[in-house]
């Protein structure tokens, strides 16, 4: 389970899910509960979109996914950096049920480099044990095995599994440089077998700032922000997903932005590229792997700074499948590392 | 401060560093905008609020701004729970407003790292901008495997 800012992915080896992260408590006034089906899975390309989900937890019926804004409720949209909180948690247990976990789900999940071993704590206590919901009328006592690791993870980890099926010893004990170009942050982080170098580099100034730049400018004119971030957030996820969007009568197609997203990520590139090459120095990596929903603004640039040796996961699940890799050879990757 | 908590009259003189206002110009005169915007952006994106606009409301805060040493200032107009966010981070490390806005501005525009400690959501973890790396890597250490 990816749950990243931009969407949350879910992977299980047959099933893609993905959810824009966007809640909202669900009001008591039944005129709420009766406009249209609340449970929304659109299956397109191979992967099953979470329009919305109604899922009850503690004593609130709360509503994920872009189809809070349809609906025109106060929704919540998480953008800070770290996630260890009770909204991550909903998104995954909601990400879970739609995937039809009813009693026990075993789930890896990721959480940013920055102040791991707090955060990952934290997020523990959130998901052990057992979680009572309810989903569609009915109630579920769903108990969450796995495990809570640091981000870049995935990444590393389908890296190792070229052919997507049993890791590669040799590539495991190789030091690994992992660029995660995600939503809402950078990060850098270099694996050597189940270890890391100390101190990655995350940055905040993630994919959503080039995106967002060239959407809002593409609508509104050069440097407004007159929608509110949980618009914003579901104008690209549908941008993304149907490649071009209607707003207010105007048409914006992803080939009318690429123009902008190049411009805007060679602008911010300098400053991405000196904090790799600081976070690397005296660091003896030997391979390189990008990845993230961003990736494919920086996959250019990142080829003139290191070469052909780049392996770059343009998959946007590439993470998420990494996670579920590593639960399913968890005793071979400690058995090498 | 007005007695809502608000600061609607108030006048807050922000000193910049050089770098900071000048990087802020630029940007400033990239985007054809004014100054004041830029900076408004800058601090929510900073906050990690998003899910609000940058456009100031009434109540908001009337900031004076210059850079060090000159005259350049300009007013900062900022929505009122920008405000409060603010004045409630402000608060819980022991230094003005001004000056926690000091510290946003040059996390946002030369990445320092100043830390948060309060999510848009109360209970929730806040984020944190940068995390930078060390001068030298050091040696790989275990992954901790959190196991539910």
């Amino acid at each position: 389970m990816d749950v990243g800012r931009s969407g949350v992915k879910a992977e299980t080896g047959t099933v893609r899910l993905l959810a824009l992260p966007v809640l909202a408590r669900l009001p008591e006034d039944p005129e709420w509960r009766e406009r249209g089906r609340l449970d929304r899975v659109v299956r397109t390309n191979g992967i099953a979109y979470l329009e919305s989900w109604c899922l009850g937890y503690n004593a609130e019926d709360w509503l994920v996914g872009e189809h809070v804004e349809t609906l025109g409720l106060p929704g919540q949209y998480v953008m800070t950096v770290t996630k260890a909180d009770p909204s991550t948690r909903l998104l995954i247990l909601a990400a879970l049920s739609a995937l039809g976990a009813n009693d026990r789900a075993e789930v890896c999940v990721g959480l940013p480099l920055h102040q791991f071993e707090r955060e990952g704590q934290a997020m523990r206590s959130l998901l052990h044990g057992e979680h009572k919901l309810r989903v569609a009328g009915q109630q579920h006592a769903l108990t969450l095995l796995g495990v809570v690791v640091p981000e870049g993870l995935g990444l590393w980890v389908r890296a190792v599994t070229p052919q997507g099926e049993l890791p590669d010893g040799a590539l495991v004990r190789q030091p690994t440089v992992v660029l995660d170009f995600g939503h809402r942050t950078i990060q850098v982080g270099v694996f050597s077998g189940l270890r890391l170098y100390p101190r990655p580099y995350v940055s905040a100034h993630g994919a959503y700032e080039i995106w967002e730049a060239a959407l809002v400018e593409a609508l509104e004119g050069p440097g407004q922000t007159v929608y509110e971030s949980p618009q914003r957030a579901a104008m690209l996820a549908r941008l993304l997903r149907e490649e071009q969007i209607l707003v207010r009568g105007q048409q914006v197609t992803l080939d009318l932005l690429r123009p902008q997203l190049r411009a805007q990520a060679e602008r911010i590139w300098p400053r991405v590229r000196e904090e790799i090459r600081r976070t690397l120095e005296q660091i003896p990596y030997e391979r390189v792997v990008a990845g993230g929903g961003g990736v494919h603004l920086f996959g250019e640039l990142l080829r003139e700074f290191f070469g052909e040796g780049l392996v770059v996961l343009e998959d946007r699940f590439a993470q998420a499948e990494g996670y579920r890799l590593f639960l399913e050879h968890r005793s071979f990757f400690r058995s090498v590392a | 401060m007005s007695d809502d908590g608000g600061v609607r009259k108030a006048r807050h003189h922000l000193v910049l560093p050089v770098e900071v206002w000048e990087a802020l110009t630029l940007e400033a005169r990239q985007r054809r905008k004014r100054i004041s915007h830029v900076v408004q952006e800058r601090l929510v994106a900073s906050l990690g609020i998003l899910g609000g606009s940058t456009l100031p409301s009434e109540g908001a805060a009337d900031l004076m701004m210059a850079e060090a040493g000159k005259r350049h200032h300009c007013r900062l107009a900022v929505e009122r729970r920008i405000w409060n966010r603010l004045a409630y981070e402000a608060a819980t490390r022991k230094v003005s407003v001004t000056e926690r806005i000091r510290q946003r501005l040059r996390e946002a525009v030369l990445g320092e790292a100043v830390g948060t400690g309060w999510g848009p959501h109360g209970e929730l973890a806040a984020g944190v901008r940068e995390s930078r790396a060390p001068e030298s890597g050091g040696e790989p250490k275990s992954i901790t495997m959190l196991e539910l």
